[in-house]
């Protein structure tokens, strides 16, 4: 298994006077299955292919296991990306594209038949090793894509958006072989998504990149409980942020004063008060709640969504929807912040 | 794309019939009259046979085999010289965005709008100068002026519906640069170079008016000897050579046909993949 780590990567295109990604610094596990998350145009495609060689790097190093490899040409790397729109070489068919790298690699033709017919088994594929590319669905072929890359036993492998292009359903079954064939081959993996859901659903850690910079690199799950900065808490869909002075575990908003969670990082003095909306309750009065009057009220099947105002602020909260007590908009209800699901970033 | 197999109908064939007939129909008695030696109204066949017209062109003294020679190597550097030009702009036009890109578009195509005979007399006065007048590189190089806007047109289509990352995605498994080029990036452009290089060749070698002008009479090529020829008024003579002339443009048709049918150009770049 192979570790990749990336130091003060850098890399600025020719013709353009801004970075496209600046001083990186990333360590990848061996084994590791992690998420290059970002709106498009971050940098993150652009990093995916400086691990692959495809692009040069401006600054800085790529290496594998500790040993640099910014000149090894890509088809040297064992580094296989799979994009986005798959690439099926359109004149080849299934068999063919499958074994495409085998043949690079000049593997005898009755091994490479083998390996091409063992892999196309697992995923799903076995007998269509004659068709061609154009006679394949979008799922189809984006695991003709995944078993071409594979078959190489490459030490990394790079996905590119790889469930963007697929239907609701689809997506869940292609996410199912992803993580199997990360766990099979135990291959250090590294996916780009802009799709924060994507990056939650696939990766053990993802790596926040917005404008060419890592800002945060963490388990998914501190990016809901835990976002370093507004923009990120915002990014993961949670647009609860309201500003407050901190002192103690007392926190002082429009809304009121609010008991959080003693030995949260942020120092004392101006803060932002960050609640995810499924955190919230409607409830009772009783402590850190306040009254406010809903705005809206959205029926979305499993859940119901509450917009509500206080002090200026819209909050957002989502509930199950077989537990409400039956509020409608125009209605004053009590709001709940519960104490622990309260974090705060420093301003 | 699928297209529907339909079982053509009486009409359909009536159609496709018409068009053969009156497409081939006119090209008969050119085949016959090179073997004629009197042919005259109402007969349907010449009263007296020969083979005098190919013995004329056998003949080193007519010319014939030397034009026939000069059009053929001309024709072959202005395609390969062509290739080799329209292919990389192509490649520019096609994919890559910079600035004064509408004004090179312009002056790439401006030779295929403004009539040749205007220019050509500018060039002619410049090649006297460089000593290229009358002589076959500069036939060559003048002939390039309506080829090569072909060729970067043809090519530049192909490039804008070609996806460079089929290129990456053969590195990224194991293809070396060189076998990139050869597996992955010609096939993908090849139909766009043989459509283009057949528009060069066929240019080249029907080029009457470039030919004249800059080759000044010394550079024989087919067209030349054919316009001659064709005031004359010997039909034997004029109907061998029409068949010369016409043969390089059925055979490419023959070799060619299957890159200008839809199917293929639209695998050109691999665009609707």
């Amino acid at each position: 298994m192979t570790s990749i780590t990336l130091r003060k990567l850098c890399k600025t295109y020719e013709g353009s006077k801004h970075p496209a990604v600046e001083n990186f610094d990333l360590e990848i596990e061996p084994g590791e299955l992690v998420a290059f998350l970002g709106p498009s145009g971050c940098g993150k495609t652009t990093t995916l292919k400086m691990i692959a060689g495809l692009h040069s790097v401006t600054r800085g190093d790529v290496l594998f296991n500790g040993v640099r490899v910014n000149d090894i040409k890509p088809e040297r790397r064992e580094v296989v990306m799979v994009y986005q729109n798959y690439l099926l070489f359109p004149y080849m068919n299934v068999a063919e594209n499958v074994g495409f790298g085998l043949r690079m690699r000049k593997t005898p033709k009755d091994e490479t038949d083998r390996r091409v017919a063992e892999i196309l088994k697992l995923v799903q594929l076995e007998g269509y090793g004659h068709r061609s590319s154009a006679q394949l669905s979008g799922g189809q072929k984006q695991r003709v894509a995944l078993a071409r890359a594979l078959v190489i036993r490459p030490k990394i492998l790079l996905l590119d958006e790889p469930l963007a292009n697929l239907d609701a359903h689809l997506r869940d079954e292609m996410r199912d072989l992803i993580l199997d064939i990360h766990k099979k081959f135990e291959v250090t993996t590294v996916f780009v998504t802009h799709d924060q859901e994507e990056a939650v659903l696939l990766a053990d850690r993802i790596a926040l990149i917005f404008d060419g910079k890592l800002v945060q690199y963490s388990h998914s799950k501190d990016f809901y409980e835990k976002p370093a900065s507004e923009r990120i808490s915002r990014f993961f869909g949670n647009g609860n942020i309201i500003e407050g002075t901190k002192a103690g575990t007392t926190v002082t908003t429009g809304s009121g004063a609010f008991q959080v969670r003693p030995g949260l990082p942020a120092a004392d003095g101006p803060v932002q008060l960050v609640i995810r909306p499924e955190s919230i309750r409607l409830s009772r009065e009783e402590s850190n709640s306040f009254k406010a009057l809903i705005l809206k009220k959205i029926y979305m099947g499993t859940y119901t969504r509450y917009c509500f105002e206080a002090d200026g602020h819209i909050w957002d909260t989502t509930t199950e929807s077989n537990e409400i007590p039956g509020y409608e908009a125009g209605d004053s209800a009590w709001f709940t912040l519960p104490q622990d699901k309260i974090w705060l970033i420093e301003r | 794309m699928d297209i529907e197999d339909t079982k053509a109908s009486p009409l359909h064939w009536i159609v496709y019939i018409g068009v053969i007939v009156s497409v081939l129909g006119p090209l008969i008695p050119q085949f016959i009259w090179p073997f004629a030696k009197s042919w005259f109204f109402p007969d349907l066949l010449p009263s007296v046979w020969s083979v005098r017209a190919w013995e004329y062109i056998a003949n080193p003294n007519s010319q014939v085999l030397e034009a026939v020679w000069n059009s053929l190597v001309i024709a072959v550097l202005v395609t390969c010289i062509s290739v080799l030009l329209g292919v990389p702009a192509g490649k520019a036009l096609g994919m890559y965005r910079f600035r004064g890109k509408g004004l090179v578009e312009l002056f790439i195509l401006a030779p295929s709008i403004i009539p040749g005979l205007a220019v050509t007399m500018g060039i002619h006065v410049v090649f006297i100068r460089l000593g290229l007048s009358d002589t076959l590189l500069g036939v060559v190089l003048v002939h390039l002026i309506p080829t090569i806007p072909y060729m970067t047109i043809s090519m530049s289509g192909i490039f804008a519906n070609y996806d460079p990352d089929f290129e990456e995605q053969a590195r990224s498994l194991g293809a070396s640069t060189f076998k990139t080029f050869f597996i992955i990036t010609l096939p993908a452009i090849f139909p766009g170079i043989v459509t283009g290089a057949m528009f060069a060749f066929l240019i080249s070698w029907g080029q009457y008016l470039l030919t004249v002008l800059i080759g000044g009479g010394r550079v024989i090529t087919l067209p030349l000897l054919l316009f001659s020829f064709a005031a004359s008024r010997d039909n034997a003579f004029m109907s061998a050579l029409s068949i010369i002339f016409l043969l390089p443009a059925i055979i490419i048709l023959f070799f060619t046909s299957k890159f200008l049918s839809g199917k293929s150009s639209s695998m050109g770049g691999f665009g609707t993949i």
